[in-house]
């Protein structure tokens, strides 16, 4: 059977989980969509996730109510084995990533992680995924009997839900003692996303022209893509924003998803801190600004217009 | 002549002084021997050196670098007191002889008048930087930035109590000599070669004259000899003390840093070398004796970038701090020169973390310093220390070290990308041209910094232009490791050094230019050490020299153009003159700046400053230079320009928050020079595909 | 105590990636510890300076060249360290095998290992090592100290930072913020160079890998350089908002 450890958040299933459903949808081995739900009070989870699979099993204890990564591949491992699962999909969040290793060491299986394609070809599983910082996609290949994949989110398409919902099955499981002991728990100071962890920077130069433009532009932009905030030495300097949100040689190296770049010329200090991010996005006034060419896109024109417009379209 | 009795009496009190004295001038020799032996040369070649040494000290050109009126004020009492020398001899002498100098024959008189008019010449000077140092609005010249690093000697008033008892001695010696020479004149009658002494003799009369006479012997020869004994403990010394450091000065620019035995062989005896210093005996002995040498005037003080813009460095205080430290160490620790008795680390006395770490190595302080100290010097070599052997240093300078260790330029930049800057332009490597008459060395600035890359892109076609055989290393070109040899990282600064000089010996260039001065000045000058012999031209120089070749016409336009000397440029090696002949071909109105040529203000990027963030202060050096020059061009009109002929200085001054508002415009020479000759070149961006090393493939 | 820090050596991270023989090219290119991993190593050694009697072996696992990233770890001040030296490509889950086996050899109590490294990308090694040894892990860790056995600190998890205790033994990996990664003095560099690494060859150790690489390409990205002009400021943001929704899918 094909085991979908699900992911949730505030009672509702997390888009990963559709998209496991999809990429089971790319196997052509035999075996039920089996979801996996595990928790402390899960019921309506479990109900949605039987919308995307053939049938759904639940392990549901008070010992569940917060995650760990030692209990969580206790029981993927302990139903894996039980239920004599072939594949182990687990979304490759970041805590996805944390324990799926522990579930691959437990059930002897090797691990795929973080794939952006699978299939199956002569018995093998094949996925795709990306290594050397994002710049090199390798095909890796597994034969064993059981294996364990984490799915890139984004990867896959997030899977219809049926009208259908299929059975859902308690299940008990031995848990072990949870040693990893959580003494706080701190939302970052910031409402936003920290620096180094976020999908999405917007970063502002000295074209944005004051420390209130900051706010107001790059300020609400951020807010608007729930992205988190960086600024170039030059308005450090000016003492518009703090040295945290310092992005370049002698500040911050980031990496994110997307980095767009208001304001900015393009110095290569500030680019030696950013010019892995995936994709750049480039708003500046001066069509030869350096920045122009190491973006993917980009806007020439009056920032104080442009934003402001971005911002509107986004909000619709 | 004296009587008999006061003959006797003198001389044994001079033999008492003498033999008092003797012993703080040993304690002040032991105490520079006790300095680390120096790398350098200083006592070779000795009678060429003497012949330097005297007549820098006759001539007094290092003090009037500065401060005319001050230095003339001085130069009162300097040349008084070397005359003073004969004076003292002669009054020695008709003390104990029945010799009386007159006035009537033509040595006679010229000798009186001499002395006359140089008595009266030394209470005017002595008078007059009294009042100076304490009264007038001058005097903040002696104050340091509040956040500097004293020695507890110096707050306790210690300058200005040794400034008030030289000065009294020197009034009082003056004085009574010539209140001496007055009662002399009393007796003899008035004297027209001796107007000053003419108008003392009325304070005595023929009858208490030989009792003044006797006064003024004591007073003058008498105040010498107890002065002598005050002598090492004060600031005066340095009338032995400058001599010495002109003779035993460096003889390699301010450029060319000390050699480093780096001890790379791995000796396994256990015993760790000291790599730099960290205390006192840790320096060289030529740089103790800058702290007896220093005469406290803060001059260096003033031409400091850091300094004058609120940092706590302060090259004056740091070698007061050290003076006061070895009177300190002399006082407690009577005796213990040679061991490290009750020694401090530098960086606890002398100057804070952030003093050192606040130097741009411009040299200004070596530059303007009067008795030729090294302030710098002791800079370096405290960074070195901490680099090399404690690793504390800040933190951003690691990835500066770790670009130049792992990618071959401060950036990190991958080095595939070396020729990137080229794009487009016909520039030939090294291996299409193995005979070219000229190597361009680009520099990591202008290979990887786009507002650089204009200009080597500037040169270039500038130089297929105008005909001129030339190649590039391309991809075997890596840094030059200035920047950690400046930031004290001497290991990493010799790993680029002896490759990039194994480079240089295989190609064998004849001549080679570059866009960097730092370049320049490593390659050119410091890699000499590394045995590496190499002709550098600046491209100022080069491009100077086809215009007047012929080879580029450019034409004249009323633009105004400022120029900004770099440091690495100017002060270090001496070139003025080439980029100012290049920019008179461009323009009708050169404008200078108040401060230029070796007068020059840092724009803030040296001394492996670029690489992090300059240290806090209430202003940034290239704010303070940009302002300089919006005030000499804002009264000019049309399209200003400051040019520049320094990658670093273009980023610096481009990059200060003021300078989006300013209407004037930072250009290198190279670039006003082809937009000038070839203005319709497409020359304002290239298509460089610089980072999309994340992801593209390489030819083939 | 003993303290393991997994080190792996990796293309210098600005380096620009070279494909041959359907492999990343690393023969003449430029070979680093990575960082991750040094954050590791000074953590250990910071532990040390705050008085922990320890001693810090630094573990790598991969071909000849990588002993130049154990004499870095070794020149930052490391005690000693154990190369397994060996060509073949190994993946997380196999190569946590072999650190088991060593961290069980050396009674070590506490590992290091990067949260996720440059070459791989993966984020697996410390947690399967912790699996192995039946140990607990504290991953993407930036603020530690240790109180007799008590390990605490704090760490970023899926939705925030949490402050955490662990008992030991327990795997911690690294991430960028936890520490400043010292420079090595020269005398270090000089005294690393006489400090002992141990070569082990593979087959010392009884491993399985299961999973292998059967090809990479580039996943070429390079700038697509889709630049509008501005003047009409809606019609461009409306257009650009579309590329990165649609095209780029980088918003939602």
């Amino acid at each position: 059977m094909i085991l979908l450890v699900m992911t949730y958040s505030n009672g509702r299933l997390a888009k990963a989980s559709y998209e496991l459903a999809t990429a089971a949808q790319h196997l052509v081995r035999e075996g039920k969509r089996t979801a996996l739900v595990i928790g402390s009070g899960i019921d309506q989870v479990a109900s949605e996730a039987a919308c995307i699979a053939d049938q759904v099993l639940v392990v549901d204890r008070p010992e569940l109510e917060h995650y760990d990564p030692e209990l969580w591949s206790a029981a993927v491992a302990q139903v894996a084995r039980d239920r004599n699962a072939h594949t182990v999909l687990i979304p490759a969040t970041r805590s996805g990533r944390e324990y799926s290793p522990r579930v691959a060491v437990r059930l002897d299986a090797p691990l795929l992680e973080d794939v952006v394609s699978i299939e199956d070809k002569d018995g093998a599983l094949i996925a795709e995924r990306y290594c050397c910082l994002t710049r090199v996609s390798e095909i890796v290949e597994a034969k064993s009997t059981v294996n364990v994949v984490t799915v890139k989110p984004g990867a896959f398409a997030a899977a219809a839900a049926s009208g259908q919902p299929c059975e859902k099955l308690a299940l008990q499981v031995e848990l072990p003692q949870r040693r990893l002991k959580v003494v706080h728990k701190s939302k970052e100071a910031t409402d936003r996303v920290p620096l180094t962890e976020a999908d999405i920077v917007v970063a502002g130069g000295r074209g944005v022209g004051s420390p209130q433009g900051f706010t107001e532009l790059i300020g609400n932009l951020a807010d608007q893509l729930g992205a988190a905030v960086a600024a170039t030495r030059a308005v450090v300097d000016a003492g518009w924003r703090p040295y945290a949100e310092q992005v370049g040689q002698t500040g911050k190296t980031v990496q994110p998803k997307a980095y767009i770049a208001v304001g900015i010329s393009g110095a290569v200090q500030h680019l030696s801190g950013m010019n892995r991010s995936a994709v750049i996005v480039a708003i500046n006034k001066d069509p030869d600004a350096p920045i122009f060419k190491v973006a993917d896109y980009g806007i020439v024109g009056d920032v104080q217009k442009i934003v402001p417009a971005l911002i509107e379209e986004l909000r619709r | 002549m004296l009587p008999l009795a006061h003959k006797i009496a003198f001389l044994l009190f001079a033999v008492i002084t003498g033999g008092l004295s003797v012993g703080g001038f040993h304690r002040i020799y032991r105490q520079v021997r006790a300095g680390r032996a120096d790398v350098e040369l200083r006592t070779n070649r000795i009678a060429s050196r003497m012949w330097h040494a005297l007549w820098a000290t006759l001539l007094q050109r290092r003090t009037f670098r500065k401060r005319p009126v001050v230095s003339t004020l001085h130069s009162f009492i300097f040349y008084g007191f070397v005359f003073y020398i004969l004076v003292n001899l002669v009054d020695f002498v008709e003390g104990y002889l029945p010799i009386s100098i007159r006035s009537t024959g033509g040595l006679g008189a010229t000798y009186n008048f001499l002395a006359d008019i140089f008595s009266a010449l030394v209470l005017v000077g002595v008078l007059a930087l009294i009042a100076r140092r304490f009264f007038l609005p001058a005097r903040v010249d002696f104050q340091f930035n509040s956040n500097t690093l004293l020695h507890e000697a110096v707050a306790r008033g210690k300058i200005n109590r040794d400034s008030l008892i030289v000065s009294s001695f020197i009034l009082f010696h003056v004085a009574s000599r010539a209140i001496g020479s007055g009662a002399k004149l009393a007796v003899e009658g008035p004297d027209r070669f001796q107007p000053f002494a003419s108008l003392l003799s009325h304070l005595s009369t023929a009858s208490n004259a030989e009792a003044w006479r006797i006064f003024a012997f004591w007073g003058a020869l008498g105040s010498i000899l107890a002065f002598l004994m005050y002598f090492p403990y004060s600031k005066h010394i340095h009338l032995l003390m400058a001599p010495a450091k002109y003779l035993f000065a460096r003889q390699d620019s301010s450029g060319v840093l000390p050699p480093l035995d780096l001890n790379l062989e791995d000796s396994g005896s256990g015993d760790e070398p000291v790599l730099g210093s960290s205390t006192l005996k840790q320096l060289a002995w030529p740089r103790l004796l800058d702290a007896y040498a220093c005469i406290q005037c803060n001059r260096c003080q003033d031409v400091c970038p850091a300094a004058a813009t609120g940092k706590p460095l302060s090259p004056a205080a740091l070698e007061i701090n050290k003076r006061m430290e070895l009177n300190r160490l002399a006082a407690e620790h009577p005796g213990s020169e040679r061991d490290e008795q009750g020694s401090r680390p530098l960086l606890e006395f002398a100057l804070s973390p952030q003093a050192a770490w606040a130097c741009t190595t411009c040299g200004a302080c070596m530059q303007v310093c009067p008795v030729q100290n090294e302030q710098m010097l002791d800079i370096i070599d405290i960074r070195r220390y901490q680099v090399m052997m404690t690793g504390d240093f800040p933190v951003q300078l690691q990835t500066a070290f770790r670009g130049m260790e792992r990618a071959s330029n401060p950036w990190g930049i991958s080095h595939d990308q070396r020729m990137a800057w080229a794009e487009g332009l016909r520039v030939p490597t090294i291996e299409e041209n193995p005979d070219a008459e000229l190597l361009y060395w680009v520099g990591c600035a202008p290979s990887y910094d786009p507002q650089s890359q204009k200009t080597a892109r500037a040169l270039v076609q500038l130089l297929n232009h105008a005909g001129v055989d030339f190649a590039v290393l391309g991809k075997k070109e890596c840094c030059t490791g200035d920047s950690a040899r400046r930031a004290g990282n001497e290991y990493l600064y010799y790993q680029l050094a002896t490759e990039n000089v194994a480079t240089l010996q295989s190609v064998q260039p004849r001549r080679i230019v570059t866009t960097c001065p730092h370049c320049m000045n490593a390659i050119g000058n410091e890699y000499r050490q590394l045995g590496g012999n190499f002709k550098v031209l600046h491209h100022t120089e080069l491009l100077a020299s086809l215009i007047a070749e012929g080879k580029l016409s450019p034409n004249r336009s009323d633009q105004p153009i400022a120029f900004h000397d770099p440091c690495y440029l100017g002060r270090h090696n001496g070139v003025y003159e080439a980029p100012r002949d290049l920019l008179r071909a461009l323009t009708d109105e050169l404008v200078e700046l108040p401060r230029n040529r070796e007068g020059s203000f840092c724009c803030g990027a040296g001394g492996a400053q670029f690489w992090k963030e300059e240290e806090p202060g209430p202003e940034k050096i290239a704010s303070n230079r940009l302002d300089e020059a919006q005030r000499s061009l804002g009264k000019c009109s049309g399209n200003k320009t400051l040019a520049v002929g320094c990658p670093f200085c273009k980023s610096m001054l481009s990059s200060t928050p003021g300078q989006a508002t300013m209407d004037i415009q930072i250009r290198d020479v190279a670039e006003l020079l082809l937009d000038n000759i070839l203005p319709n070149s497409k020359e304002q961006c290239a298509p460089i595909e610089q980072f999309s090393g994340a992801g593209k493939e390489p030819q083939g | 105590m003993r303290i393991l820090t997994l080190i792996r050596q990796v293309l210098d991270a600005q380096e620009g990636v070279h494909i041959a023989k359907n492999a990343v090219e690393l023969n003449g290119r430029k070979l680093v510890i990575d960082t991750m991993d040094e954050y590791g190593v000074e953590e250990a050694l910071r532990l040390r300076e705050h008085g922990l009697q320890a001693e810090v072996i630094a573990v790598a696992i991969g071909s000849a060249r990588v002993e130049e990233a154990l004499r870095t770890a070794l020149a930052m001040g490391a005690d000693r360290a154990i190369h397994v030296e060996t060509d073949v490509a190994l993946d997380a889950i196999a190569l946590s095998s072999v650190i088991a086996q060593i961290a069980q050899a050396e009674k070590a109590e506490l590992i290091f290992c990067g949260g996720q490294q440059s070459d791989w990308d993966s984020q697996a090694l410390g947690a399967a090592t912790a699996e192995r040894l039946n140990w607990p892990q504290a991953t993407w860790t930036r603020a530690l100290e240790l109180s007799g056995s008590l390990l605490s600190g704090r760490h970023d998890t899926e939705d925030g930072v949490e402050s955490f205790e662990v008992q030991l033994p327990a795997v911690i990996t690294t991430q960028q913020g936890l520490n400043e990664p010292r420079y090595p003095t020269l005398p270090n560099i000089m005294k690393a160079k006489r400090k002992q690494i141990r070569k082990d060859p593979l087959d010392a150790y009884a491993i399985e890998p299961k999973l292998q690489t059967k090809g990479v390409a580039f996943q070429t990205r390079q700038r697509l350089r889709k630049i509008l002009d501005g003047k009409d400021a809606f019609t461009a943001a409306s257009q650009l908002v579309d590329s990165l929704r649609n095209e780029a899918r980088v918003i939602q």
